[in-house]
């Protein structure tokens, strides 16, 4: 309706950007945990040593960063393939199943976003602890709905085409029908929902972490924003630049899922 | 029937929701016993204290007992406080209550009014509109939270940073009520900036959908201006597109209280949860997610009835 606000070629860009952005992580992040992080002295400002400054015990920002990204983008990666995986399933099982099934499926798939997903994922950090994986368990379980209702709307208007009535007229198995002239067609539509799922979780995450529940041995920017928001008074850099890198993060993804066009669907 | 329908999903969603949290908490390391105990209690102490709460007992006897219990009407007692949950919950419902209501209210008006405002029009798409309500609504809430508080509370000293009451005032009655609203401002607005610029997206594609249909040209046709057209005829044929879309992230509000609680320090039900689940205090945590998942979904149905009622084209939609 209103249009796409980003051209399809710069979405290969942006896309590129965050691939490089988790490998810059990779890369500028000490190997270890944040108890192994080198220390010199603390509130140092940005110099040409310490390019970011250093925190309230003397570690180097851009490293912390670094490592706080890590997990950010590893929490958000492991949710999207996990409910782009699930969403994908269920919804094209109940674009092609019988109605039982399609009933079955979506009332399941309507509970489950009924739920207070955060609360959950709160839960399961407070009581199993925030590790990566817990959370991208959590968030990825309850938020497939989100994909599997797009991919069998997509489904089921394609089931009427003329290419997969040709498709079913020449005995194509279910499963290759689903996997070879399904879901290439309804690949778009999810891609760009996981787009928003991906969003979420690292808000989510940052979320977590910035309440005191995410993983104790690594850093994350919601941990170092919540630390940093602590010493302001001691240093505008600790609060400034993690707060910077997760909202030009949450605002590349969505501009690259082009959530505008996403929400107002 | 369907009424009858949507009442077994209503109860559906509440069963699993206190389901899921009874198995998290009860499979969580850990425990009420350690918890209360400490870990290096007395020989039998732990035992002692696993008894009394029917912790010995295997897992699907103590889950159908709960069951049992939350059938009639019992959601049991804190181990902390041995006081019943449900008082602890109605005890703390009023902070989250004055914290979410306004912030729901506040959001779906605001969002309209500034989506009704920015109709996108041939010589204006509104480009950088989409992107700054875009942009916003990827902001995490507590980050605007900290900058509110930064410039607002600790730059101009205009509000407060935190907490419910000023605890240096003994004001009462009216004056204390005020003290409250005052503390709950920058809450309030933390909460809804998120979801005012969703509504804002929302509204201004739906409305703009409506104004593509030929009933408006003909409003125009008959002399109304465009302001009203807008407002009399596209903007209540939107609504229930909105209101079921704005309906289904209640939840969201809900979560978001946990966060907002915690960077203002009120002491409502979010930071009750998270208090509860660090004390593996179990008859609470399941007892908050049980009665806000209720309530949530029972919300969302009174809306959907709502909109039934206002538009009986929606059932035919259905069938």
């Amino acid at each position: 309706m209103t249009g796409s606000l980003v051209p399809s070629r710069s979405r290969v860009l942006l896309l590129a950007a965050l691939v490089l952005l988790y490998v810059l992580c990779l890369v500028l992040a000490p190997p270890g945990t944040l108890a192994t992080l080198p220390m010199t002295q603390p509130f140092l400002p940005p110099s040409p040593k310490h390019l970011l400054g250093t925190d309230d015990l003397g570690r180097d920002l851009l490293e912390e960063l670094a490592q706080g990204g890590r997990t950010s983008l590893l929490v958000a990666g492991l949710t999207t393939v996990l409910a782009l995986g699930i969403g994908c399933i269920v919804g094209t099982a109940a674009g092609l199943g019988p109605r039982w099934l399609d009933e079955l499926l979506m009332r399941t798939a309507d509970i489950v976003l009924s739920l207070p997903a955060l609360l959950f994922a709160i839960l399961v950090a407070t009581l199993f602890g925030g590790s990566a994986l817990n959370l991208a368990l959590v968030l990825g379980l309850t938020r497939w709905p989100v994909i599997a209702r797009l991919v069998r709307a997509e489904t089921r208007t394609l089931r009427g085409a003329d290419f997969v009535r040709a498709a079913v007229a020449v005995g194509t198995p279910p499963l290759s029908l689903a996997l070879r002239h399904i879901l290439p067609h309804t690949a778009p539509a999810a891609l760009s929902a996981a787009g928003i799922v991906f969003g979420g979780a690292i808000l989510a995450e940052a979320a977590l972490a910035f309440v005191g529940l995410g993983d104790p041995h690594l850093t994350s920017w919601g941990h170092l924003i919540a630390t940093g928001f602590a010493f302001l008074t001691h240093g505008w850099w600790l609060w400034t630049f993690p707060t910077l890198a997760l909202c030009a993060t949450s605002a590349l993804v969505a501009l690259l899922a082009d959530t505008s066009d996403g929400l107002s669907r | 029937m369907r009424l009858l329908w949507r009442c077994s999903f209503l109860i559906a969603s509440v069963w699993l929701a206190a389901t899921l949290a009874f198995v998290l908490v009860h499979l969580a390391p850990g425990g009420p016993a350690i918890a209360l105990g400490g870990e290096s209690g007395a020989p039998g102490y732990l035992e002692e204290i696993q008894k009394l709460y029917g912790l010995d007992r295997p897992l699907p006897e103590i889950y159908a007992n709960w069951l049992l219990n939350i059938l009639r009407g019992d959601l049991g007692y804190s181990y902390r406080s041995q006081q019943p949950v449900l008082s602890l919950i109605l005890e703390r419902l009023p902070v989250t209550l004055a914290l979410v209501a306004p912030a729901i209210l506040f959001s779906a008006l605001a969002g309209i009014a500034l989506g009704l405002a920015r109709i996108p029009t041939q010589d204006r798409p509104g480009h950088g509109f989409v992107a700054a309500m875009a942009a916003l609504h990827a902001l995490p809430s507590y980050i605007v939270g900290q900058a509110l508080v930064i410039v607002l509370a600790l730059g101009l000293g205009l509000l407060p940073v935190q907490g419910l009451v000023d605890a240096r005032s003994a004001a009462t009655g009216a004056a204390r009520l005020l003290d409250m609203a005052r503390h709950l401002v920058l809450p309030v607005l933390t909460l809804a900036l998120h979801h005012i610029a969703f509504m804002a997206l929302l509204t201004r594609a739906r409305v703009a959908r409506e104004l593509a249909r030929p009933y408006t040209v003909t409003a125009a046709a008959k002399g109304l201006t465009q302001a009203g057209v807008r407002r009399r005829h596209a903007l209540p044929n939107a609504i229930p597109g909105i209101a079921t879309l704005f309906g289904a992230r209640l939840g969201g509000f809900v979560a978001g209280a946990v966060v907002v609680e915690t960077l203002f320090a009120l002491p409502g039900l979010g930071r009750l949860i998270v208090t509860s689940a660090i004390a593996r205090d179990h008859p609470v945590v399941i007892g908050i997610v049980l009665f806000t998942t209720a309530v949530v979904v029972a919300t969302n149905l009174a809306v959907d009835m709502l909109l039934r009622w206002l538009d009986p084209r929606l059932d035919e939609a259905d069938t």
